[in-house]
């Protein structure tokens, strides 16, 4: 036993250290951002956004509904007020556009992370599973080197953009294995319900698609009766699939199966449901199941993308 | 990282969010699951009563609550501190007979003019944009509005939504409601599924405000008080 659980640390301990290629950690990277940004953006930019800030984030003696649990960070900052909110999220956004670019990603991420917790969080009422994604998603920015390749910072150090690159493994097994932790954390909590069950007919997205608080349209789905064959069948496979996740860990060729499935599954919450960030954060961490292939296609893409663009740079330093 | 691996996997592991009071339990989607899981339970030979599964669901929940408080309380506060918490609640029960936020103004004539319903086309995107109401954030606040167990998150709603028509000079009695609907399929519920008022607060031009309670509602105060 003993030495089997020291066969097994080893390793663990050698697949952990081991380097590997850069393309699947700066896809994600650019993926977060731009959900980061898509995230924030419009809370400063539009109307609708700004009223939100006043009504979600702020505190009822600054233009809120209610007292807020203003973190230290907050309070430090001058409380929760618009304009605080609103540096806090242009500076999430500022650093959302370094992190798109490749720039000081590790900085960046750090900088996003500390000022979108900060903002988002603020009030209990209204953070869920999309805030704390996009937290854990900016931890393995900040804990993995994902502006090795495809970024400004490539660039800096090795004079191309597109350089290939290794890097350590670890943090994008943190990120597999937390995707996989949420999953399975989420299907075990709906076996309690009996809507998720054949108890009460697998019904619980029929419910769910009729919310007045989340679902896109709310009045849609009891004027087409078709649709409870349809939506039982997706209850199944929903729940099927997040308790199933975890088997990604463990028989890797069952990835690209998972991974269609659940964009299916998240595109489809995307598309009918109000739920934030959720889904594309999610998506976000998919490219770190496929590293090798990644690495393999970003190289040939980042060599095709080389080429063009240095001959046209040539041509360009050519021309009269 | 193993250290890591492990504070996620304790933390996120299911567990109830908070005690299970009464209150909770009054809740029709909590008193359907009740009257499923029974019958369920009868079918499988146990014959307990929804009163006795209410009260031995209650008691592993509260010690299973209060067990994991403690046994979470380090890898918790070090997740926190991270910022990665693991509350991966999403769509865990569906709500079988959710409550809308309903906005209205009282008119001179005393009849109400409606400003929005969640889940509808503003009546008044002068007043209340869609966009706004698209939001997420504001859908996730108004649903704890009506879920929340605090009597005074309908009234802290209300009072914002007042402020805004204030601003854009509405004058009137400014009215807002929770309206239940139950959501199941008609086969359960009936082909009608009616919608009821669970609560309405008022809010006066002079800026007196109240619950505004129905008949029965009253008789049932009444009732309680005796």
């Amino acid at each position: 036993m003993k030495r089997w659980f020291g066969r097994r640390f080893d390793g663990w301990v050698e697949r952990s250290s081991a380097l590997e290629g850069a393309t699947a950690l700066a896809c994600t990277r650019v993926l977060v951002a731009l959900t980061l940004l898509w995230l924030t953006l419009p809370l400063l930019l539009s109307e609708a956004g700004r009223q939100t800030v006043r009504y979600v984030f702020c505190d009822v003696a600054w233009g809120g509904y209610r007292e807020l649990p203003n973190s230290w960070f907050v309070q430090l900052l001058g409380g929760a007020r618009p304009e605080v909110i609103a540096g806090l999220l242009g500076t999430a956004s500022l650093a959302g556009l370094f992190l798109l670019v490749g720039l000081f990603a590790r900085p960046a991420a750090l900088v996003a992370a500390v000022c979108s917790h900060a903002a988002l969080t603020q009030n209990p009422d209204a953070t869920g599973a999309g805030d704390a994604l996009l937290a854990v998603c900016l931890l393995v920015l900040v804990v993995g080197d994902s502006s090795a390749t495809w970024s400004w910072d490539a660039r800096r150090r090795t004079g191309s953009f597109f350089a290939p690159a290794e890097v350590a493994a670890w943090p994008r097994l943190l990120a597999i294995f937390q995707l996989t932790v949420m999953y399975v954390a989420t299907g075990l909590q709906k076996l309690v319900a009996t809507a998720w069950t054949p108890l009460d007919g697998f019904s619980a997205l029929y419910q769910i698609l009729q919310s007045p608080h989340m679902a896109r349209y709310p009045d849609w789905v009891p004027t087409h009766g078709w649709l409870v064959g349809p939506l039982a069948l997706g209850t199944a496979v929903t729940l099927l699939f997040e308790l199933g996740f975890w088997s990604v860990l463990v028989w890797p060729r069952l990835r690209p199966a998972f991974a269609a499935l659940g964009v299916v599954l998240h595109l489809g919450i995307a598309l009918t449901l109000k739920v934030g960030a959720f889904s594309w954060l999610t998506l976000s961490l998919y490219p770190l199941l496929f590293p090798e292939r990644l690495a393999s296609l970003g190289e040939s893409l980042g060599e095709s993308l080389a080429q063009r663009f240095g001959k046209r740079a040539r041509s360009g330093e050519s021309a009269p | 990282m193993l250290a890591h691996a492990l504070a996620v996997v304790v933390v996120a592991f299911p567990a109830p969010v908070k005690r299970l009071d009464d209150a909770a339990w009054q809740k029709p989607t909590m008193q359907a699951e009740l009257s499923r899981w029974t019958e369920r339970l009868h079918g499988w030979g146990l014959t307990w009563t929804q009163d006795e599964l209410r009260e031995r669901v209650t008691s592993l929940a509260t010690a299973w609550y209060e067990g994991r408080r403690v046994l979470v309380a380090v890898p918790k506060a070090y997740l926190s501190a991270l910022g990665t918490t693991q509350g991966w609640y999403m769509f865990t029960g569906a709500d079988r007979v959710p409550q809308r936020f309903v906005l209205s103004v009282q008119k001179r004539d005393g009849a109400l003019e409606r400003v929005f319903a969640l889940g509808e086309p503003s009546l008044h995107p002068e007043l209340i944009s869609d966009a706004f109401l698209a939001e997420h954030r504001v859908g996730r606040v108004l649903l704890l509005t009506a879920w929340s167990s605090r009597p005074e998150a309908l009234p802290e709603a209300c009072r914002w939504f007042t402020g805004q028509l204030r601003e854009r000079s509405t004058t009137g009695a400014v009215v807002c409601q929770l309206e239940a609907r139950a959501v199941e399929h008609p086969a359960r519920v009936g082909a009608e599924r009616p919608r009821e008022l669970a609560r309405t607060w008022v809010i006066h031009p002079d800026g007196r405000e109240a619950e505004q309670l129905d008949e029965p509602r009253k008789r049932r105060r009444k009732g309680a008080k005796r």
